[in-house]
């Protein structure tokens, strides 16, 4: 259907990455868990190393999840996607260097834990 | 398949209450429940709204566009006359 | 004078006649710049005068009849605040259902007035342009109308004080927003099919049916009184959605492909805004008369379907994977979405709360396949941590939907996994963007251009452009106060105002 108009129509990008005063915009998601009720949406500095993710995000994020307190980033089996690819990331490479980039989507599934509340 | 079936909604009051008993007079068949404030009427395919029934139930010159004083919503196409006001489908 | 006597006038069809056909063909003008926007939807319109208002109001008849229901509603108005009648709601919980009203819904009555204004005066035909100029002015009404019956609340709870602010910066009223700026930023024809049709015609009562009769239920005449006077300027509009659709499929054949796409558009944009109306059906009203599923089985399942089979004789096709998943979330959307509020009520402009025991049991009865199984477990919890003084709130934003401005949280219950977020990606000039199913894909995927400019309250907090990088700077920008305006009912000011007028 395309947009009609009388007229050009401007290519307007609301999100492009220069806006976000050197951070780019990062989304994390807990795979199978329903207490945190959507993925989340984080400003990052590129450079930031990926395991700030650990120590930082996810506490802050998914604390409150019931199995929060058996996810060990040494025991538990953690299976990591960036924007649909599976990955092993390097803790201690920066997000970039870890091909995270602007509106990535970080996705990470523990077979062990899964968010179950109850039932 | 069954009939599509029209609808109006009317306001529960002293004139929503008199167009519904003009209603019941005029459609053989016609479903009518009581709701909190409101008439609910139902009728395979079609609900005739008679100006002249209107009328007489009410004591005074009633015109089908006074409809839309009580009127809360209706399913169905609309045909307006001098006369009636029809809600209907045409499947 | 009996009915036998009436004195002779002019019948209906030849008042309207030379009432509403006073156009003309312009002459020293082309005709194109008088009605610019009339090609570029690529809709063949061959005959204007084929388009039939079957209420055929003229202006005479317009004044008389809504100058009655007006009167007839300020007298209502007036007794509610002369009587203290919000003393007589069920709960004050029920409230935070107007405030939701009032600041979801009124703007866009204030909205729709610019845009059946526009469309008024893009159409050629009177009687399309006439339609529309009534429905302008209906709207200003509703506007009007729902501004002065809410106003009264706003004297006793908090949370009503600035509706045109935070319509504009809150961050979960960009949903109703941006629904209606995609709306009014389409051509006339496709907006027409937006609102008049899609959400007038089709989606009406799935708005106002549950907010209108929660009012019943709960006590709230001034509300129930506003709901119905507006809907008897709804019938008029429903009308003119359906005589709006007709025209433009009966035209010319090739303009059904066109009016297909954006009535599977506007369907599905519109079925993930009324996401805020299951919530509010199935948690906000202490007494509900009926579930959001229910609605879904009546209005959709049924109507909408009945609808669709009138159509069918011009090519229309039922749009079966968007009703598909409509269907299959029915069960899951009103729990999924009272979790994103309860996840985020420090940042609303609305008390949350978790269900009390009596509700829990209707949601059992009402969800007898999912409430037990995914939702209580959670929501117990939740109440567990309330007690133990650590109420949940969320120190994060959300993933929203590039589309549908939602937070990502419905999960797939088609593809059999209940427990997991949906979610689509797409690419447009080197950039992804996020939605959150295929219905909100899709309608990315046609238009970028269009949705690349959403303006998503996250991504514009953390561009700084929302009054601070924290969310009390947030919070004042939005001028939602802290501790009065959010969290919790439980703790609130309009908590401790209503246990003392009721004695507690």
């Amino acid at each position: 259907m395309a947009v009609q108009s009388i007229g050009e129509y401007p290519i307007i990008m609301k999100d492009s990455v220069d806006k976000f005063h050197g951070n780019q915009l990062v989304y994390l998601y807990w795979y199978g868990h329903r207490v945190v009720s959507s993925p989340r949406a984080f400003p990052l500095p590129p450079e930031m190393p990926f395991g700030a993710i650990i120590s930082d995000l996810i506490p802050v994020t998914y604390k409150i999840e019931p199995d929060f307190e058996f996810l060990d980033f040494d025991k538990t089996e953690v299976i990591w996607e960036i924007d649909g690819k599976i990955i092993v990331p390097d803790f201690s490479k920066s997000l970039k260097d870890n091909g995270v980039g602007h509106k990535s989507f970080i996705k990470f599934i523990t077979p062990s834990l899964t968010g179950k509340v109850g039932a | 398949m069954s009939a599509s079936i029209a609808l109006l909604c009317l306001q529960a009051t002293e004139d929503g209450r008199a167009i519904t008993e003009a209603i019941r007079e005029d459609n053989e068949g016609v479903v009518i429940t009581n709701k909190p404030a409101m008439i609910q009427i139902e009728r395979a395919e079609r609900i005739t709204v008679k100006a002249s029934t209107v009328s007489e139930h009410l004591g005074r010159d009633w015109d089908p566009e006074e409809l839309q004083l009580v009127l809360i919503s209706l399913g169905g196409q609309v045909d307006e006359t001098d006369d009636e006001f029809i809600v209907y489908w045409n499947n | 004078m009996s009915a036998n006597q009436r004195k002779k006038r002019l019948n209906k069809k030849d008042a309207y006649k030379y009432m509403t056909r006073l156009g003309w063909n312009p002459t020293y003008q082309k005709e194109e710049d008088v009605f610019p926007f009339l090609e570029m939807e690529g809709l063949k319109i061959h005959d204007w005068e084929a388009w039939e208002d079957p209420f055929r109001m003229t202006m005479d008849s317009y004044w008389k009849l809504q100058a009655e229901k007006d009167k007839k509603l300020y007298s209502i108005i007036d007794a509610f605040a002369q009587n203290n009648a919000q003393k007589n709601i069920s709960d004050a919980r029920y409230v935070n259902a107007l405030k939701l009203f009032l600041t979801g819904v009124t703007p866009l009555e204030y909205k729709v007035v610019q845009g059946f204004s526009h469309a008024a005066r893009a159409f050629k035909g009177e009687g399309a342009s006439i339609a529309c100029q009534m429905q302008a002015i209906d709207e200003l009404r509703h506007f009007q109308t729902q501004v002065h019956t809410m106003s009264h609340y706003n004297k006793y709870f908090d949370g009503f004080h600035d509706y045109r602010t935070m319509h504009d910066r809150v961050w979960y009223l960009s949903v109703p927003k941006s629904f209606g700026d995609d709306a009014s930023t389409s051509g006339p024809f496709e907006y027409l099919t937006a609102i008049s049709f899609s959400f007038e015609f089709v989606l009406t009562s799935l708005l106002f049916v549950p907010f209108m009769s929660g009012a019943a239920y709960n006590g709230d005449m001034a509300t129930v009184t506003f709901g119905f006077s507006a809907q008897s300027d709804e019938s008029r509009h429903m009308t003119l959605g359906l005589s709006a659709i007709k025209f433009m499929l009966e035209q010319d054949a090739d303009n059904v492909p066109i009016v297909q796409k954006w009535m599977d558009k506007w369907l599905w944009r519109g079925y993930r805004m009324l996401g805020l109306v299951a919530m509010m059906m199935d948690y906000m009203l202490p007494n509900s008369p009926t579930s959001w599923a229910e609605a879904v089985e009546l209005y959709i399942e049924q109507n909408c379907m009945a609808l669709y089979k009138d159509l069918e004789k011009y090519g229309i096709t039922v749009p079966e994977k968007l009703i598909n998943t409509i269907v299959a979330e029915k069960s899951h959307l009103s729990h999924q979405v009272w979790n994103i509020f309860y996840n985020h009520t420090n940042a609303a402009n609305i008390h949350i709360w978790m269900p009390d025991e009596n509700k829990m049991n209707w949601l059992s009865e009402k969800y007898p396949d999912t409430f037990d199984k995914y939702y209580r477990p959670m929501f117990e919890r939740y109440i567990a941590l309330q007690e133990k003084g650590e109420r949940y709130y969320s120190e994060t934003l959300p993933l929203i939907c590039q589309t549908c401005q939602i937070p990502l949280g419905f999960t797939d219950i088609e593809g059999g996994n209940p427990h997991v977020y949906t979610h689509k990606t797409s690419e447009y000039n080197g950039e992804i963007f996020h939605t959150c199913s295929d219905g909100c894909k899709e309608i990315f995927d046609a238009q970028p251009e269009k949705y690349v400019q959403s303006w998503l309250p996250p991504h514009q907090i953390f561009q700084g452009n929302c009054g601070g990088a924290t969310i009390p700077e947030v919070l004042k920008w939005y001028k939602i106060e802290h501790g009065v305006d959010n969290m919790d009912y439980i703790g609130s000011p309009d908590e401790a105002m209503w246990n003392k007028l009721k004695n507690k």
